[in-house]
């Protein structure tokens, strides 16, 4: 079996494992190898053809494929061994992988560390447990955004979209422009779950029809989707007589984004029950010394910018560990959810430098009090789509090494 | 007053606008002053970058991703989508090269959003 000594190895090549090569190759390291499962490089941005992109690390308005062209030629021109077509299979907690494609067949890869970039994958309708028959004509909005937009195929002509997303809007508006009819996104919490903006130049733009405290009950078709069955939503229970009957022959998913990481629970990476992804230390790494996370495979974040900024943070900090020049202290503080704080990401802090955390609230938020700690901020609104960045200086951290607990927590004035 | 959502960035502020004809008196909820551009075209000429993909005779990228270099009038949207449907790109392209030069004669280039060799 071909064996790869490398110093480092990243899994994805996406805009996390992207990030992440690019930079450690300029912190130092030179054998490093990007391991990715499709075709291109590039990940999920090359599906995501709308604009929307690069906001705030570029300060443009990019499409997916744009910003991933932004890294690609970057790669090669750092001469990183990139590998296409190439699955990894199997990870172990002393930073060896075994990986199979049509170059090597099934090989062996020894690394000094290891960047976790895999990114998440969609919520299925198994996991919302939707009853009825099982036609054709249901589908994950991602996976139908890659037929529409990557292999040409429109996948229905009347659509229901079950999730109010951003990708779930951001496919209403492409199976619209593309000829299709979306004739309606149902959601059962009382607020739209992509951004706003998206609400407006997806839904409002199309006149396509938002229903809010709704959700699907029921799908109906033998070969393929024939309608399916809308309730409206009270706190979560069905409200009795509400019920009926849209006619369509395609049901879109865009019910929640997973991190992946069967990889990770494999080679024993604790796991974050809220976030999805490993628990991390402010270095972005894992339980497991030398094995980084990084983009949707740590935490779905809402913009690219905040997935590529978590890749070079790794990047940065995976050669650092190979340099042995990665400080942490001997103590550590566990960062937990207080009152509205859905999930934090980094959980631990172990080192002394100044830490940055990124915080999800529970539900929409306004004339907001944050605090973490002692430190404290303020904002209008939050949303809860949005990652919050929250950044401590090791003189605020001081008073918690004792305690060895930091809680982060939000008030409404 | 009209109300407009911002759509320039993810924050999303929802805009009060005062309007004296043609002219912003008063504008609340903005949290930039990009905001209050954006509220003036949306009232007066309302447009959007359209994205979208065009055939290709690659077997290996059948479709390429492409936007306009410009903003789209809101109702010729599907316009463009018909125009863009009629053709094809053979051989091939750089990076933000025009595929299709001012399409409709609305002032906007269809260009390419990633490189097909």
């Amino acid at each position: 079996m071909v064996t790869k000594d490398v110093d480092l190895a990243i899994i994805g090549a996406g805009p996390a494992g992207m990030a992440a090569a690019i930079t450690a190759t300029e912190s130092g390291l030179d054998n490093i190898i990007l391991l990715e499962r499709a075709e291109d490089l590039g990940g999920l941005l090359n599906q995501c053809i709308h604009n929307g992109f690069g906001l705030h690390y570029f300060k443009e308005d990019l499409t997916g494929p744009e910003y991933a062209e932004r890294f690609i030629p970057k790669l090669y021109s750092l001469g990183i061994k990139v590998c296409l077509n190439t699955m990894v299979t199997h990870l172990y907690s002393d930073r060896s992988a075994t990986a199979i494609n049509k170059e090597w067949g099934e090989f062996k890869i020894l690394a000094k560390s290891i960047i976790l970039a895999m990114g998440c994958r969609e919520r299925t309708r198994h996991g919302i447990g939707i009853p009825g028959s099982r036609p054709a004509g249901i589908f994950t909005a991602g996976l139908a955004q890659r037929l529409v937009n990557v292999d040409g195929y429109l996948p229905g002509k009347e659509f229901v979209i079950l999730g109010s997303g951003d990708i779930g809007m951001i496919m209403a508006r492409r199976l619209q422009l593309e000829g299709a009819t979306v004739k309606g996104v149902v959601e059962i919490m009382p607020y739209v779950g992509g951004l706003i903006r998206n609400e407006v130049q997806c839904l409002h733009d199309f006149n396509i029809p938002l229903l809010l405290e709704h959700t699907v009950t029921e799908i109906y078709g033998n070969d393929r989707v024939e309608g399916v069955k809308v309730a409206q939503v009270d706190k979560g229970d069905i409200i009795p007589n509400s019920e009926r009957i849209i006619d369509c022959d395609c049901l879109l998913l865009s019910v929640g984004l997973i991190p992946e990481n069967e990889l990770s629970k494999e080679a024993g990476i604790f796991l974050d029950e809220q976030t999805g992804g490993p628990v991390v230390d402010e270095f972005l790494q894992t339980n497991i010394d030398g094995i980084f996370a990084a983009g949707n495979a740590l935490q779905v974040y809402d913009l690219v910018d905040n997935v590529t900024l978590d890749g070079e943070k790794a990047g940065r900090n995976a050669a650092k560990y190979v340099a042995g020049v990665l400080k942490r202290g001997p103590k550590e503080i566990s960062v937990v959810c207080g009152e509205n704080i859905k999930s934090v990401a980094p959980q631990k802090i172990v080192g002394f430098d100044k830490v940055e955390l990124a915080l999800r609230v529970q539900r929409p938020l306004e004339n907001v009090d944050l605090f973490v700690g002692n430190s404290h901020k303020r904002y209008r609104v939050i949303s809860h789509t949005e990652v919050i960045k929250v950044s401590l200086t090791p003189l605020e951290l001081k008073p918690y090494w004792e305690s060895g607990k930091l809680e982060a927590s939000c008030h409404e004035r | 007053m009209k109300k407009v959502i911002c759509i320039m960035c993810p924050l999303g502020c929802p805009i009060e606008i005062q309007l004296k004809g043609k002219k912003i008196i008063q504008a609340h909820g903005n949290k930039c002053k990009e905001g209050i551009t954006y509220a003036r075209k949306e009232i007066f000429l309302p447009g959007r970058v359209l994205t979208t993909t065009i055939k290709t005779v690659n077997p290996d990228l059948r479709l390429l991703p492409v936007r306009s270099d410009n903003e789209v009038p809101k109702e010729r949207l599907m316009d463009c989508m018909k125009e863009i449907a009629n053709h094809t790109v053979r051989g091939p392209v750089e990076l933000g090269e025009i595929v299709i030069k001012n399409v409709l004669g609305i002032g906007a280039n269809i260009v390419a959003c990633r490189t097909l060799s």
